[in-house]
């Protein structure tokens, strides 16, 4: 009998998971075990034969095919509803689940529409999420995208799965324009910048690298880190670099870091930790990732490089709408939140300390804005347009 | 004494079941590679590239090293557990499956976190740990057909050291099938190598290159770069699949059990190196991970955080085995029974060689279909995913538990005028009880392991494995190993339940 307890808490805690369509209500669920659990199958006469045997040889079939359709039976229960007049929105996003949910959850108590999140790990690198969208463009079961940097959002709009979005958003109106897509595909919001992470446990105050070029100094042989540039915000940063200071010297820049024996993490989150750790002495990593392993209280801090030359790179999120999505009003609510002062304000209190856009929102101290730093000056559309080459170029230039 | 072509299962049902399978495995796959139609030149540029080879012929190298000391322990260790006197040879195979199950990031993180290991040695460390039980397990069940005659004759003839040759030598096949079972998932994983090369030079592996392509938005290139590792894992796999069946005998009525080959005084000393192994590979991870969790209390607050996807992952793994076993059931059978089984072990282990990131483009596009949004959009859809993907280990598992059925048994049970239900009702499914919960157990440990395939699908996003994932890098290091104990907990109990109540080491094959 326990077992089907444990199996009648599975199908309810599922229940509680997910909203089942109307026609599967939670007693239907549960009226399905108690059927179950009376029905005389199990009593089968073992007459004429070993009873274990005979008795196994009965009972598995039947609790095989009966444990099988209860757990479908559960698994049906967990069916998102598709209608559009639902009050819910599909967002694919590419940041961790619990960051967006810091937004997510205002969203959901102001406005009573729920959101369906799917996101992506840091480990599979956007492209689940980005492959996803691209194969269900014809039949699209998201309304709205949230990616952490721009460069992929951007593809997806010159691939055809991106919707223009027609009234601009009205708290689009104050987004400084070079985090925006001039046609009006997608808009950025609560930044990141692109920062040397440095231990000062092991770099000594006022010896600390300022410049991306540190990083092939041969003075820091084997002590920097920059992730593998074929992914997330490093290979925007790099296919920025390109564009900003040409094909030579962003290839000198490469050829030295593979030269002066940088280390290269799996992900700037896992530079972030071990620059904390010592394991490297300095690192090029995101401010988010930054403010963890500050959190922790390790010995680490921020630098902002190039801030004497090109200055230092800021990445928005962005948001846009899916084409063709089923939730296209609930898409357009969820945008305007995000796109709001409120989401912004949310970010940079958040732990990861996003960086707001418009001016004037609330924030910690430690939050330093556009303003208040020399940063890189990157048309994100058209570094979106190089990205697809460069994703070759730096896997065979990183082997 | 041969066997009629209708003696076990219905011909209807075991069509059902390859219809099943079909649909739910191997069609996926192929949708997944029709974009090497679409654009062929795409994909030969994508097969000229040379550093696709130079990473392939990377990964082949370390799968190599990996399984060249895998095999051998493995085949000693199996040899030692299933042959000889050694002491608590039960309990070292009972807590031997362990490391086999548990993804391989759990492993890095316990590794890793105990001893700061990194860089290639680290890398094979890491994936001989967990394959090593693939070689003992197919070992253990191969040498357990060893008839008291033969190895009687055996060391009348030559003495020990000729009656370990020769079954060492009969053996090597199961563990061949092993090691090629490990292959499939040692081509499609790059986050060992990724995360263990974090310091220091850099190792890149041939599912990069795969990753690459999908993050270039090359389908087709995407498609054309796994066929190399697709022809290496199910050429391999088939022929050794093909070596083992034709070596391995079916056990008749007048089986004997050979009996234990005495160590003498090597006993003990044999033991502690045997015990090292097991325990080692087994029991270190679940230590090393409660010691970096320093405090009861951080996993008593990640067990509640999680309560809801550890629930979730359990349905969804309940659900999936039973479904793999009702499936692989007559499908193993109808495997046993044909002549040329080839074609159905092949579209058997096509998903599982295919990389995960295909099967799951595959299945968006073979699912995402008007009416068909109740099975798309939720946990049946990873049912599903799972159920195609893993079903080669039921069928393997339940193939092998055919081809030892007493066949005399059903021969007289048929001549007594007893129909096809009643045989299979009264005695195969008897006689097939420990297998069929063998194998559940192993579906269920590896769909609670799964992520790939999970990641593209909507239904997998609740599951404790992608729950895991996202923590690795932005949580804290005593709540995701927290979160990767919980995990391995929840491998371990099923196993632990089965090897009370079966008394029986897993049967993997």
């Amino acid at each position: 009998m326990s077992y089907w307890k444990v199996l009648e808490s599975v199908a309810s805690e599922l229940h509680k998971l997910h909203t089942p369509p109307s026609w599967m209500q939670e007693s239907t669920i549960k009226g399905s075990f108690a059927l179950m659990l009376q029905n005389p199958c199990w009593k089968i006469s073992t007459q004429g034969m070993a009873i274990g045997q005979r008795r196994r040889g009965r009972l598995l079939p039947v609790g095989a095919i009966a444990l099988l359709g209860l757990s479908l039976l559960a698994a049906c229960g967990c069916v998102s509803k598709t209608a559009a007049d639902r009050k819910e929105v599909v967002l694919y996003t590419s940041l961790n689940e619990p960051t967006a949910r810091s937004v997510l959850s205002q969203f959901e108590q102001e406005t009573g529409i729920r959101v369906i999140v799917q996101a992506d790990t840091e480990r599979d690198k956007t492209v689940g999420l980005v492959r996803t969208l691209i194969e269900e463009k014809d039949r699209p079961r998201a309304d709205v995208f949230w990616n952490s940097e721009a460069a992929n959002t951007e593809r997806l709009k010159q691939a055809g799965v991106l919707e223009k979005m027609e009234p601009v958003p009205e708290a689009a109106s104050t987004i400084p324009p070079q985090y925006r897509d001039p046609d009006g595909y997608w808009y950025g919001f609560a930044a990141r910048a692109r920062i040397l992470i440095v231990n000062t446990d092991l770099v000594s105050a006022g010896e600390e690298p300022t410049s991306m070029w540190d990083l092939v100094d041969p003075k820091w042989r084997g002590k920097g880190g920059i992730v593998r540039p074929v992914t997330g915000t490093t290979l925007t940063h790099v296919t920025a670099l390109y564009e900003l200071l040409g094909q030579e010297e962003t290839d000198r820049f490469l050829d030295g870091v593979l030269d002066n024996e940088c280390h290269l993490p799996p992900g700037n989150g896992r530079l972030a930790s071990l620059v904390g750790e010592g394991q490297i002495h300095f690192g090029f990593t995101d401010t988010s990732d930054y403010r963890l392993v500050k959190n922790e209280g390790r010995p680490v801090k921020a630098v902002y490089p190039d801030q004497e030359e090109m200055g230092t790179l800021v990445i928005p999120n962005t948001v846009a709408r899916v084409r063709g999505g089923p939730n296209p009003e609930n898409a357009r609510k969820l945008i305007e939140f995000l796109l709001s002062e409120e989401a912004e304000a949310i970010l940079a209190h958040h732990e990861r300390g996003h960086i707001p856009l418009k001016p004037g929102v609330d924030r910690p101290e430690e939050v330093r804005v556009p303003d208040e730093m020399r940063t890189m000056e990157v048309d994100f559309v058209r570094v979106g347009g190089m990205i697809e080459q460069r994703i070759q170029e730096m896997d065979s230039r990183f082997p | 004494m041969t066997f009629r072509w209708r003696d076990t299962v219905p011909v209807g049902l075991a069509a059902l079941a390859l219809l099943a399978a079909l649909v739910m495995g191997p069609l996926p796959a192929i949708w997944a590679f029709s974009d090497l139609l679409k654009d062929f030149g795409e994909g030969v540029r994508a097969l000229r590239d040379r550093v696709l080879w130079i990473r392939l012929s990377r990964m082949l190298l370390i799968s190599a090293v990996t399984l060249g000391v895998a095999v051998p322990v493995g085949l000693v260790q199996g040899w030692l557990l299933a042959r000889s006197d050694l002491p608590l040879r039960r309990c070292l195979l009972a807590i031997t499956p362990f490391p086999m199950f548990l993804p391989p990031l759990v492993h890095v993180l316990a590794w890793f976190g105990a001893w700061q290991v990194r860089g290639l040695v680290a890398i094979v460390l890491v994936y001989v740990i967990s394959f090593t039980p693939f070689v003992v397990l197919m070992v253990y069940r191969s040498l357990e057909q060893v008839s008291r005659s033969q190895a009687e004759t055996l060391q009348l003839i030559g003495g020990t050291r000729l009656l370990m040759q020769s079954e060492l030598r009969d053996a090597l096949p199961a563990a061949l099938v092993g090691g090629s079972l490990a292959l499939v998932f040692l081509l499609s994983d790059f986050s060992v190598a990724d995360f263990l090369t974090s310091v220091g030079p850099k190792v890149t592996v041939y599912a990069d290159s795969l990753y690459a392509h999908h993050l270039a938005l090359r389908p087709a290139a995407a498609a054309a770069a796994a066929v190399p590792g697709l022809v290496v894992c199910l050429g391999l796999m088939l022929g050794v699949l093909s070596l083992r069946r034709r070596l391995g005998a079916a056990v008749g009525d007048r089986f004997l059990a050979a009996s234990p080959v005495p160590l003498g005084h090597m006993r003990w000393p044999i033991f502690l190196v045997s015990f090292a192994i097991a325990v080692f590979g087994s029991l270190f991870p679940f230590f090393s991970l409660i010691g970096q969790i320093g405090e009861w209390e951080v996993f008593r607050q990640q067990t509640r955080l999680a309560g809801g996807h550890v629930i979730y992952s359990v349905g969804l793994a309940v659900a999936a085995a039973t479904g793999m076993v009702l499936i692989g059931f007559p499908l193993s059978w109808l495997g046993v029974r044909l002549r040329r089984p080839w074609p159905i072990d092949l579209l058997i282990f096509l998903p599982l060689a295919t990389p995960p990131l295909l099967y799951g483009v595959g299945l968006i596009r073979q699912w995402n279909r008007p009416g068909l949004d109740w099975m798309y959009l939720g946990a049946g859809m990873v049912i599903v995913a799972l159920i195609g993907r893993y079903l080669a280990f039921v069928y393997l598992a339940l193939g092998g538990a055919f081809e030892r059925l007493d066949r005399p048994l059903f021969e007289a049970a048929r001549l007594s005028g007893a129909g096809l239900w009643q045989r299979t009702r009264s005695i195969a499914l008897p006689l097939l009880w420990s297998p069929l919960a063998s194998a559940w157990c192993i579906s269920f440990c590896f769909t609670l392991r799964e992520l790939d395939t999970l990641i593209m699908l909507r239904g997998g996003q609740q599951a404790l494995t992608f729950y895991l994932y996202s923590h690795v890098v932005f949580a804290r290091e005593d709540q995701v190993a927290s979160l990767a104990l919980l995990l391995a907990i929840m491998t371990y109990a099923p196993l632990l339940t089965y090897l009370i109540l079966a008394r029986k080491p897993l049967q993997l094959i």
